[in-house]
């Protein structure tokens, strides 16, 4: 065990949660630090209990250690009462594994989960003896690379990223670190791998573009040298049977987010909603078979010994053969006491009746998220669901039992009208009316219904048709907010909402240029991490900021022509501009767009292969599609 | 049916909580395909049960727990089974099969006294025998205890303290009641110590080591894996 650690051992009893730190679970991977070559840590910008929630993670620190030239290991961002003790004894951020400073790895990768991380990462680099900035750190230093579900727009952190991978791991990521590897053992010079990574495919090196701005507006990137690609194209995997996936997944000790074996069925959705970075990111949407699901189900389950499988993926039910698939997961574990969950559904009956067979057990309450109050917003975003859709899904959740359904919508779309609010209001009632009547006229023993309205802000989000939207301002949420408020108010309702004043902050890092990384560092200096936990945040540090650095608010997420250039226009995430830009015509006209898969294709650009070698389950999709 | 075996957690994983080291044996023996027996009703759990509950921060060496069964399996199946499914510090030392269970006490109930292990520092570790001899020549032991939404309670412990004596490499070891009869903290020791010698340096949880848990018969102790224990209902 490494000497940092025993100086600390001791005093963990004074920290909350000192499982967090200490690593030693089941199926941890603890290499031989000295007789490795190249050492690999991954980061999580959040704690120990939500990091080791995310498969993505999982996915990557068990693909780099199935190479013995390599070691990874994990590292999450410290709670404040474990920072404060690794400051008093001058001890860095360490690694749950052999318990190394991040200063001592050759390589530290960070998961980009969510915007207001951004400042944790700044910590955990300066925590574990890393300078902040790329330009100040020098042979001794790690490099620092970032990937993940909010790469699509790294601008905001890119000059404490020394590179990014865009797109999904298993496909290149192998490549770029054993690229790097051998790059460092040809005693290579920092810039120079830098220059050589930025060849690589999928490899965004930030340093070597140069942004332009005319006054406020960002006017556009480009390479500094003509032998760096002008344009970065998302990694992404083809057929997910053949891509990598772990079953040996870390067993925590502690109680996580989501404590439970997790089988992704499918990446991607198709379904086109005009307000999800997901939905188009991700595209397309890509199965695995049920054989393979079942296969890595029965792997996953003997070698963790979780009684809960969750069938991951953006839109659950739409696997093609979901039916078949369930069928044969409860019949195959029905007596071994192992439950199934299914964490994300439709509105519809179909999703109620595939919940309804699997949770038999631990039921308690079911989520929908219509998003807008009524049917003609819907269509202006393309969440192709109508009023009677809800009402027929809750109806057969009620009858079902449960008794307890939970409802998301998003305030601020563009277009909304006061109309659109009550329709929210009505909706809730009606789900409530509904779900009272099942109760009055059942024989059976039903509890109290309730109904749970849960409301965010909505952020237009890069590489969505909405992205050249102008989000609406905290003043209007909060009268939306209001309004709501006196309009739910009934015995079984219960009205909850983000803050819409945190929103507006994920908004402007979403929609960031460069320009925003000083708003970063600025805020981490003024003591700002954790932010995705409420006691953490400190919105006013971030206005501040912002008024110091004169950044205006409305040049980042104000509105946009689709002419304009865009931050992360260097990019190509799949779906081409032309589509979102024909996407963002069509919601004016409340014009719906179908899910492909069924219909006609949409050209979104996305099939730069041949769509049929994509692996979907039923071939009566590939059909339709060719 | 039943397993009764006696465990210990090591120092490395002396920071798990009680219900997590529970929940590690659940998995575990799930891993390791055990026919254990589940709990009836909407959530279906392993039908485990420990003895008293190790505090965070103390490693012990003789805890113990029941698993039901659905069938039969012998103890030395058993803990060479679970054993290569637990993770590092964690480890079955022992282990019986008991066919029939009824009339058996839960551990909990049965188990009564606690031997610990301290590590002793400063003035306690110079002094420690006198110490020693000081704390088991006096008639009562007066420690104040806080109590949840109650007026804290003054409790004497002299009478719970059964043995205490002084090992090798400046360790002492104190034997005392626990469980629902009458429970000592090891810190309430070290409280003890202080009002004899001021300058006893606080030591806390992590200072002490559950070398056991046991059955008190007569004037001895024993183990609850002992015919004598399970012959008793
Ligand atoms: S290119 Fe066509 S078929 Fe492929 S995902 Fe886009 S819309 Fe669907």
């Amino acid at each position: 065990m490494a000497e940092v650690f025993s100086q600390i051992d001791d005093y963990l009893i004074e920290v909350d949660s000192p499982e967090r730190y200490i690593g030693q679970e089941w199926n941890q991977i603890v290499k031989d630090w000295d007789s490795t070559d190249f050492k690999i840590c991954v980061g999580f910008p959040d704690t120990y209990e939500i990091g080791m929630s995310h498969l993505g993670l999982k996915i990557i620190y068990h693909m780099l250690n199935e190479e013995n030239e390599f070691l990874c290991e994990r590292v999450f961002a410290p709670w404040t009462d474990m920072e404060d003790l690794l400051k008093e004894k001058d001890i860095g951020l360490f690694s749950l594994e052999n318990k190394r400073e991040l200063m001592d790895f050759d390589l530290l990768g960070f998961t980009l989960q969510y915007e207001m991380s951004y400042t944790t990462i700044l910590n955990m680099l300066d925590l574990g003896k890393i300078p902040v900035y790329s330009s100040e750190r020098g042979k001794e230093d790690p490099f620092v690379m970032a990937g993940g579900s909010t790469v699509f727009n790294p601008e905001p952190i890119t000059p404490f990223i020394d590179f990014f991978y865009i797109g999904e791991a298993e496909e290149n990521l192998l490549n770029v670190v054993k690229s790097l590897k051998k790059w460092q053992e040809q005693n290579l010079n920092r810039d120079d791998i830098l220059f050589k990574l930025a060849q690589l495919s999928g490899v965004y090196v930030p340093s070597l573009y140069e942004t332009q701005f005319d006054g406020q507006e960002f006017s556009g990137i480009r390479p500094l040298k003509d032998s760096i690609k002008p344009e970065i194209k998302r990694q992404r995997v083809n057929n997910l049977n053949n891509a990598y996936c772990p079953t040996d997944y870390i067993v925590p000790y502690m109680e996580i987010v989501h404590n439970r074996a997790v089988i992704e069925v499918s990446r991607g959705c198709q379904r086109g909603c005009r307000f999800c970075a997901a939905g188009m990111t991700y595209r397309p949407t890509r199965e695995r078979s049920v054989e393979k699901i079942i296969e890595l189900a029965d792997k996953t389950l003997a070698s963790t010994g979780y009684d809960e499988l969750a069938l991951a993926s953006l839109s659950t039910v739409d696997h093609t053969k979901i039916k078949e698939l369930l069928d044969q997961l409860t019949e195959r574990y029905n007596s071994s006491n192992i439950s199934i969950s299914l964490p994300s559904l439709r509105v519809d009956e179909f999703s109620v009746e595939m919940a309804k067979n699997v949770q038999e057990i631990r039921r308690s309450g079911l989520t929908f998220a219509p998003e807008a109050g009524t049917d003609k917003l819907r269509e202006r975003i393309n969440k192709g669901i109508k009023e009677e859709d809800l009402y027929k899904s809750v109806k057969a959740a009620f009858s079902y039992g449960w008794h307890r359904i939970k409802l998301y919508f998003m305030l601020g779309l563009p277009g909304e009208t006061e109309e659109d609010l009550l329709g929210i209001a009505n909706m809730a009632k009606n789900v409530l009316d509904i779900g009272q009547e099942i109760r009055r006229n059942t024989d059976r023993r039903m509890k109290k219904v309730e109904v749970q309205v849960n409301v965010t802000t909505f952020i237009p989000k890069p590489f969505t048709p909405f992205q050249w939207v102008k989000m609406a301002s905290m003043e209007e949420i909060r009268d939306k907010i209001n309004f709501l408020q006196k309009n739910l108010r009934k015995k079984g309702i219960n009205f909850d909402w983000n803050d819409p004043e945190v929103s507006r902050l994920e908004g402007l890092v979403a929609r960031g240029d460069r320009r925003m990384s000083e708003v970063i560092y600025h805020v981490w200096q003024q003591g700002s991490r954790l932010e995705g936990w409420n006691e953490h945040i400190y919105p006013e540090r971030w206005f501040e900021a912002l008024d110091k650095y004169n950044i205006e608010i409305e040049s980042i997420i104000g509105e946009k022509s689709p002419d304009q250039p865009l931050p992360w226009d260097h990019l190509i995430a799949g779906v081409n501009k032309e589509f979102l830009k024909e996407e963002y015509r069509k919601s004016f006209l409340s014009e719906e767009t179908p899910d492909c898969r069924w219909n006609y294709c949409s050209d979104c650009g996305v099939c730069y292969k041949p769509y049929s070698e994509l692996c979907l389950e039923s071939n009566q999709v590939i059909d339709n599609v060719n | 049916m039943l397993i009764r075996a006696k465990f210990a957690r090591d120092y490395n994983l002396r920071y798990i909580s009680h219900l997590e080291i529970m929940d590690t044996f659940r998995k575990g023996i799930r891993r390791a395909g055990l026919p254990g027996a589940y709990s009836q009703g909407f959530n279906p759990t392993l039908n485990l049960s420990l003895s008293q509950p190790l505090p965070v921060g103390m490693a012990g060496g003789g805890e113990y727990l029941d698993l039901e069964l659905t069938r039969p399996i012998n103890g030395e199946g058993f803990k060479a089974r679970l054993n290569s499914f637990l993770p590092e510090g964690l480890k079955i030392l022992d282990a019986r099969y008991i066919p029939d269970q009824t009339g058996l006490k839960s551990l909990q109930a049965l188990l009564n006294r606690a031997e610990y292990h301290i590590s002793a520092r400063g003035k306690l570790k110079e002094k420690r025998e006198v110490l020693i001899e000081k704390l088991m020549a006096k008639n009562k032991i007066i420690v104040i205890r806080k109590r949840r939404n109650k007026p804290d309670r003054e409790y004497d412990i002299r009478p719970l303290i059964f043995e205490a004596k002084v090992l090798k490499d400046n360790k002492i070891s104190f034997i005392v009641s626990t469980g629902s009869s009458g429970n000592v903290r090891p810190e309430e020791i070290v409280k003890a110590l202080q009002t004899l010698e001021p300058e006893v340096p606080d030591h806390s949880v992590i200072d002490f080591y559950r070398s056991g848990l046991f059955v008190e018969k007569g004037d001895k102790i024993i183990s609850p894996l002992t015919d004598q224990v399970l012959e008793e209902r």
